[in-house]
Protein backbone atom coordinates (compact mmCIF):
# COMPACT_ATOMS: atom_id res chain seq x y z
CA UNK A 1 0.00 0.00 0.00
CA UNK A 2 1.30 3.55 -0.73
CA UNK A 3 2.71 5.17 2.21
CA UNK A 4 0.23 8.19 1.53
CA UNK A 5 -3.00 6.16 1.92
CA UNK A 6 -1.65 4.41 4.76
CA UNK A 7 -0.72 7.53 6.59
CA UNK A 8 -3.69 8.78 5.85
CA UNK A 9 -5.77 6.23 7.16
CA UNK A 10 -3.58 6.35 10.74
CA UNK A 11 -3.77 10.12 10.96
CA UNK A 12 -7.96 9.84 10.14
CA UNK A 13 -8.24 6.98 12.85
CA UNK A 14 -6.03 8.67 15.25
CA UNK A 15 -7.77 12.18 14.83
CA UNK A 16 -11.18 10.50 15.36
CA UNK A 17 -10.06 8.90 18.48
CA UNK A 18 -8.75 11.66 19.87
CA UNK A 19 -11.43 13.73 19.05
CA UNK A 20 -13.46 10.83 21.12
CA UNK A 21 -11.67 10.96 23.78
CA UNK A 22 -11.50 14.62 24.25
CA UNK A 23 -15.24 15.18 23.99
CA UNK A 24 -16.09 12.49 26.22
CA UNK A 25 -14.35 14.51 28.73
CA UNK A 26 -17.15 16.56 29.12
CA UNK A 27 -18.86 13.93 30.10
CA UNK A 28 -17.24 11.94 32.17
CA UNK A 29 -14.89 14.57 33.64
CA UNK A 30 -11.17 14.74 32.80
CA UNK A 31 -9.00 12.15 34.80
CA UNK A 32 -12.52 10.26 36.54
CA UNK A 33 -12.12 6.38 36.49
CA UNK A 34 -15.07 6.78 33.52
CA UNK A 35 -12.17 8.69 31.49
CA UNK A 36 -10.31 5.61 31.68
CA UNK A 37 -13.03 3.49 30.71
CA UNK A 38 -13.49 5.72 27.55
CA UNK A 39 -9.47 6.14 27.03
CA UNK A 40 -8.53 2.34 27.29
CA UNK A 41 -11.34 1.37 24.45
CA UNK A 42 -9.67 3.82 22.49
CA UNK A 43 -6.45 2.30 22.77
CA UNK A 44 -7.88 -1.35 22.07
CA UNK A 45 -9.63 -0.07 19.27
CA UNK A 46 -6.30 1.79 18.22
CA UNK A 47 -4.48 -1.61 18.68
CA UNK A 48 -7.22 -3.60 17.09
CA UNK A 49 -6.55 -1.55 13.85
CA UNK A 50 -3.16 -1.95 14.55
CA UNK A 51 -3.36 -5.67 14.57
CA UNK A 52 -5.42 -5.82 11.02
CA UNK A 53 -3.09 -3.41 9.25
CA UNK A 54 -0.02 -5.47 10.00
CA UNK A 55 -2.36 -9.06 9.31
CA UNK A 56 -3.57 -7.43 5.74
CA UNK A 57 -2.17 -8.72 3.47
CA UNK A 58 -2.49 -6.29 0.22
CA UNK A 59 -4.82 -7.53 -2.37
CA UNK A 60 -3.63 -8.55 -6.10
CA UNK A 61 -4.27 -6.19 -8.61
CA UNK A 62 -7.02 -8.10 -10.45
CA UNK A 63 -8.82 -8.86 -7.11
CA UNK A 64 -8.75 -5.32 -6.04
CA UNK A 65 -9.92 -3.69 -9.92
CA UNK A 66 -12.66 -6.44 -9.36
CA UNK A 67 -14.03 -4.84 -6.38
CA UNK A 68 -15.07 -1.67 -8.41
CA UNK A 69 -17.42 -3.66 -10.63
CA UNK A 70 -19.69 -3.69 -7.57
CA UNK A 71 -21.84 -0.75 -7.63
CA UNK A 72 -21.09 -0.13 -4.02
CA UNK A 73 -17.50 0.27 -4.66
CA UNK A 74 -14.97 3.16 -5.99
CA UNK B 1 -22.63 3.85 35.72
CA UNK B 2 -25.12 6.42 33.38
CA UNK B 3 -26.37 5.64 30.09
CA UNK B 4 -24.21 8.44 28.47
CA UNK B 5 -21.01 6.62 30.14
CA UNK B 6 -21.54 3.16 28.83
CA UNK B 7 -22.22 4.71 25.29
CA UNK B 8 -18.90 7.37 25.39
CA UNK B 9 -17.21 3.64 26.49
CA UNK B 10 -18.71 2.07 23.32
CA UNK B 11 -18.12 4.36 20.59
CA UNK B 12 -14.70 4.53 20.30
CA UNK B 13 -14.73 0.85 19.56
CA UNK B 14 -17.32 1.09 17.00
CA UNK B 15 -15.48 3.64 15.31
CA UNK B 16 -12.78 1.44 16.05
CA UNK B 17 -14.78 -1.26 13.99
CA UNK B 18 -15.43 1.31 11.19
CA UNK B 19 -11.78 2.23 10.65
CA UNK B 20 -10.92 -1.55 10.52
CA UNK B 21 -13.31 -2.03 8.04
CA UNK B 22 -12.22 0.85 5.99
CA UNK B 23 -8.87 -0.63 5.88
CA UNK B 24 -9.88 -4.19 4.86
CA UNK B 25 -12.83 -2.67 2.35
CA UNK B 26 -11.09 0.19 1.20
CA UNK B 27 -7.98 1.60 1.64
CA UNK B 28 -5.38 -1.85 0.87
CA UNK B 29 -7.76 -2.05 -2.73
CA UNK B 30 -7.57 1.60 -3.52
CA UNK B 31 -3.84 1.62 -2.35
CA UNK B 32 -2.98 -1.22 -4.63
CA UNK B 33 -5.45 0.13 -7.49
CA UNK B 34 -3.57 3.32 -6.97
CA UNK B 35 -0.34 2.32 -6.45
CA UNK B 36 -0.22 -0.54 -10.25
CA UNK B 37 -1.21 2.66 -12.02
CA UNK B 38 0.69 5.26 -10.70
CA UNK B 39 -2.57 7.65 -11.08
CA UNK B 40 -1.73 10.05 -8.31
CA UNK B 41 -1.23 13.71 -9.58
CA UNK B 42 0.63 16.13 -7.97
CA UNK B 43 -1.49 18.68 -5.66
CA UNK B 44 -0.47 21.78 -8.62
CA UNK B 45 -2.42 19.92 -11.29
CA UNK B 46 -5.31 19.25 -9.46
CA UNK B 47 -8.48 21.11 -11.58
CA UNK B 48 -10.54 22.70 -8.91
CA UNK B 49 -13.44 23.70 -11.40
CA UNK B 50 -13.22 19.86 -12.06
CA UNK B 51 -13.30 18.69 -8.58
CA UNK B 52 -16.35 21.26 -7.86
CA UNK B 53 -18.39 20.15 -11.02
CA UNK B 54 -18.07 16.51 -10.09
CA UNK B 55 -18.86 17.20 -6.50
CA UNK B 56 -21.80 18.82 -7.45
CA UNK B 57 -22.82 16.18 -10.01
CA UNK B 58 -21.95 13.20 -8.32
CA UNK B 59 -22.73 14.45 -4.26
CA UNK B 60 -24.95 17.12 -4.69
CA UNK B 61 -27.81 16.68 -7.03
CA UNK B 62 -26.42 12.81 -8.30
CA UNK B 63 -27.08 13.01 -11.78
CA UNK B 64 -25.85 9.49 -12.56
CA UNK B 65 -28.54 8.06 -10.15
CA UNK B 66 -30.92 10.06 -11.88
CA UNK B 67 -30.23 8.08 -15.01
CA UNK B 68 -31.49 5.38 -13.35
CA UNK B 69 -35.24 6.82 -13.25
CA UNK B 70 -36.95 9.41 -11.23
CA UNK B 71 -38.28 7.11 -8.03
CA UNK B 72 -34.68 5.40 -7.43
CA UNK B 73 -33.18 9.12 -7.49
CA UNK B 74 -35.87 10.59 -5.42
CA UNK B 75 -35.47 7.85 -2.90
CA UNK B 76 -32.05 8.12 -3.06
CA UNK B 77 -31.63 12.03 -2.31
CA UNK B 78 -34.02 11.62 0.35
CA UNK B 79 -31.86 9.31 2.02
CA UNK B 80 -28.87 10.75 1.48
CA UNK B 81 -29.56 14.26 2.14
CA UNK B 82 -31.66 13.39 5.29
CA UNK B 83 -28.94 11.24 7.03
CA UNK B 84 -26.09 14.07 6.20
CA UNK B 85 -28.28 16.90 7.07
CA UNK B 86 -29.04 15.09 10.35
CA UNK B 87 -25.65 14.12 11.26
CA UNK B 88 -24.63 17.83 10.71
CA UNK B 89 -27.84 18.67 12.87
CA UNK B 90 -26.54 16.24 15.31
CA UNK B 91 -22.82 17.57 15.69
CA UNK B 92 -24.49 20.98 15.75
CA UNK B 93 -27.05 20.04 19.09
CA UNK B 94 -23.60 18.27 20.67
CA UNK B 95 -21.17 21.08 20.15
CA UNK B 96 -23.54 23.87 20.96
CA UNK B 97 -25.65 22.48 23.74
CA UNK B 98 -22.94 20.61 25.88
CA UNK B 99 -19.11 21.49 24.48
CA UNK B 100 -20.05 25.26 23.62
CA UNK B 101 -23.43 25.95 25.74
CA UNK B 102 -24.85 28.62 25.30
CA UNK B 103 -28.06 30.57 26.20
CA UNK B 104 -30.18 30.62 22.96
CA UNK B 105 -29.37 27.14 22.34
CA UNK B 106 -30.25 26.25 26.09
CA UNK B 107 -33.93 24.00 26.23
CA UNK B 108 -36.95 26.02 24.93
CA UNK B 109 -34.86 29.11 23.59
CA UNK B 110 -34.98 29.98 19.86
CA UNK B 111 -31.18 28.16 19.26
CA UNK B 112 -32.67 25.09 20.50
CA UNK B 113 -35.97 25.19 18.71
CA UNK B 114 -34.03 25.47 15.80
CA UNK B 115 -32.00 22.49 16.51
CA UNK B 116 -35.02 20.27 17.06
CA UNK B 117 -36.45 21.53 13.72
CA UNK B 118 -33.24 20.76 11.59
CA UNK B 119 -33.06 17.55 13.56
CA UNK B 120 -36.49 16.42 13.29
CA UNK B 121 -37.50 18.18 9.57
CA UNK B 122 -34.08 16.16 7.91
CA UNK B 123 -34.99 12.78 10.35
CA UNK B 124 -38.73 13.34 8.56
CA UNK B 125 -36.80 13.34 5.01
CA UNK B 126 -34.56 10.10 5.81
CA UNK B 127 -37.81 8.42 7.39
CA UNK B 128 -39.80 9.15 4.19
CA UNK B 129 -36.58 8.08 2.30
CA UNK B 130 -35.98 5.36 4.09
CA UNK B 131 -39.62 3.66 3.74
CA UNK B 132 -40.13 4.29 -0.08
CA UNK B 133 -36.77 2.40 -0.34
CA UNK B 134 -37.46 -0.70 1.67
CA UNK B 135 -41.06 -0.88 0.23
CA UNK B 136 -40.12 -0.22 -3.36
CA UNK B 137 -37.45 -3.14 -2.56
CA UNK B 138 -39.92 -5.38 -1.25
CA UNK B 139 -41.99 -4.85 -4.41
CA UNK B 140 -39.27 -5.21 -6.78
CA UNK B 141 -37.15 -8.12 -5.02
CA UNK B 142 -35.58 -10.50 -7.65
CA UNK B 143 -35.58 -8.13 -10.83
CA UNK B 144 -32.89 -6.47 -12.22
CA UNK B 145 -34.12 -3.32 -10.47
CA UNK B 146 -33.47 -4.64 -7.48
CA UNK B 147 -29.57 -5.02 -7.76
CA UNK B 148 -28.24 -1.62 -6.61
CA UNK B 149 -30.91 -2.16 -3.48
CA UNK B 150 -29.23 -2.36 0.26
CA UNK B 151 -32.18 -3.80 1.97
CA UNK B 152 -30.15 -4.69 4.74
CA UNK B 153 -28.40 -1.22 4.98
CA UNK B 154 -31.72 0.60 4.76
CA UNK B 155 -33.32 -1.54 7.49
CA UNK B 156 -30.91 -1.22 9.75
CA UNK B 157 -30.80 2.75 9.24
CA UNK B 158 -35.01 2.60 9.65
CA UNK B 159 -34.47 1.10 13.09
CA UNK B 160 -31.97 3.47 14.02
CA UNK B 161 -34.42 6.27 12.92
CA UNK B 162 -37.65 4.78 14.64
CA UNK B 163 -36.03 4.81 17.81
CA UNK B 164 -34.55 8.39 17.86
CA UNK B 165 -38.43 9.57 16.83
CA UNK B 166 -39.97 6.89 19.80
CA UNK B 167 -37.14 7.99 22.23
CA UNK B 168 -37.79 11.77 21.48
CA UNK B 169 -41.50 11.45 21.55
CA UNK B 170 -41.42 10.24 25.18
CA UNK B 171 -39.09 12.42 26.24
CA UNK B 172 -41.02 15.14 25.24
CA UNK B 173 -44.31 13.18 26.83
CA UNK B 174 -42.77 13.17 29.75
CA UNK B 175 -42.37 17.20 29.27
CA UNK B 176 -45.43 19.67 30.71
CA UNK B 177 -46.54 20.81 27.64
CA UNK B 178 -45.05 23.84 25.61
CA UNK B 179 -46.50 24.63 22.20
CA UNK B 180 -43.08 26.43 20.92
CA UNK B 181 -41.87 22.51 20.90
CA UNK B 182 -44.41 22.43 17.95
CA UNK B 183 -40.74 23.36 16.23
CA UNK B 184 -39.86 20.07 16.96
CA UNK B 185 -42.22 18.66 14.12
CA UNK B 186 -42.83 14.72 14.23
CA UNK B 187 -40.78 14.51 18.02
CA UNK B 188 -43.90 16.82 18.80
CA UNK B 189 -46.52 15.35 17.64
CA UNK B 190 -45.90 11.73 18.35
CA UNK B 191 -45.05 13.13 21.63
CA UNK B 192 -48.49 14.63 22.09
CA UNK B 193 -50.22 11.67 21.12
CA UNK B 194 -48.64 9.74 23.43
CA UNK B 195 -48.50 12.19 26.71
CA UNK B 196 -51.74 9.76 28.14
CA UNK B 197 -49.20 6.71 28.68
CA UNK B 198 -46.98 9.42 30.38
CA UNK B 199 -44.33 8.92 32.39
CA UNK B 200 -42.28 6.87 30.42
CA UNK B 201 -39.32 5.87 32.70
CA UNK B 202 -37.76 2.41 32.14
CA UNK B 203 -39.59 2.57 27.99
CA UNK B 204 -37.65 5.63 27.85
CA UNK B 205 -34.24 4.51 28.81
CA UNK B 206 -34.92 1.57 26.53
CA UNK B 207 -35.71 3.01 23.45
CA UNK B 208 -32.51 6.04 24.46
CA UNK B 209 -30.57 3.07 24.76
CA UNK B 210 -31.44 1.07 21.65
CA UNK B 211 -30.66 4.08 19.53
CA UNK B 212 -27.51 4.72 20.91
CA UNK B 213 -26.69 1.37 20.28
CA UNK B 214 -28.06 1.21 16.93
CA UNK B 215 -26.82 4.40 15.50
CA UNK B 216 -23.20 3.62 17.19
CA UNK B 217 -23.35 0.05 15.40
CA UNK B 218 -24.34 1.64 12.15
CA UNK B 219 -21.25 3.70 11.81
CA UNK B 220 -19.31 0.64 12.35
CA UNK B 221 -21.65 -1.34 10.08
CA UNK B 222 -20.59 1.35 7.17
CA UNK B 223 -17.34 -0.15 6.66
CA UNK B 224 -18.29 -3.63 6.46
CA UNK B 225 -21.64 -3.48 3.87
CA UNK B 226 -22.98 -2.02 0.62
CA UNK B 227 -22.91 1.43 2.97
CA UNK B 228 -18.73 1.37 1.99
CA UNK B 229 -20.31 3.45 -1.05
CA UNK B 230 -21.22 6.36 1.80
CA UNK B 231 -17.38 6.81 1.22
CA UNK B 232 -15.84 4.90 -2.05
CA UNK B 233 -18.74 6.42 -4.52
CA UNK B 234 -18.59 9.66 -4.26
CA UNK B 235 -14.33 9.35 -3.94
CA UNK B 236 -13.76 7.32 -7.48
CA UNK B 237 -16.50 9.68 -9.31
CA UNK B 238 -14.74 12.75 -8.07
CA UNK B 239 -11.56 11.09 -8.36
CA UNK B 240 -12.09 9.88 -11.98
CA UNK B 241 -13.09 13.49 -13.07
CA UNK B 242 -9.97 15.19 -12.73
CA UNK B 243 -8.34 15.49 -16.13
CA UNK B 244 -4.78 14.36 -15.28
CA UNK B 245 -6.13 10.93 -13.89
CA UNK B 246 -8.57 10.54 -16.76
CA UNK B 247 -5.24 11.15 -19.15
CA UNK B 248 -3.12 9.04 -17.34
CA UNK B 249 -5.55 5.94 -17.28
CA UNK B 250 -6.22 6.46 -21.30
CA UNK B 251 -2.37 6.17 -21.64
CA UNK B 252 -2.19 3.42 -19.72
CA UNK B 253 -4.58 1.70 -21.99
CA UNK B 254 -3.13 2.88 -25.22
CA UNK B 255 0.49 1.77 -23.67
CA UNK B 256 -0.94 -1.31 -23.10
CA UNK B 257 -2.76 -1.97 -26.71
CA UNK B 258 0.29 -0.91 -28.53
CA UNK B 259 2.72 -3.45 -26.02
CA UNK B 260 3.83 -6.21 -28.42
CA UNK B 261 1.91 -9.28 -26.99
CA UNK B 262 4.58 -12.09 -25.47
CA UNK B 263 5.65 -14.47 -27.98
CA UNK B 264 4.65 -13.34 -30.73
CA UNK B 265 6.80 -10.70 -31.84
Amino acid sequence: MPEGIRRFAWAALLLTEALLVAASSAYVGFGSSEFWLVLGAAVVAVGAYAIVARGTPDPKLGEASAASERWYWF
Amino acid sequence: MTRMTLFWILIPLFIGALFVGLYRNLFVKLGVILGASGRFIPFQSLDAAALGRAYADEVVVQRRIRLRGRLPWARHMLISWGFSVLFVFDVLTALLTKYLPSEPFMAGNGGWLFLKFGLNLSGMVLLVGLVVALGRGAKAAGTEEARFNDMPGAAFLLAVVVTWFIAVAMHFANLRPDPSRGWALLGHWLGEAIRGGAPYGAAYSFFWISHALLASAFLAYLGWSRMIHIFAAPLGRIFYHQPAIRDAKVRGVMEGLLRPRGGRS
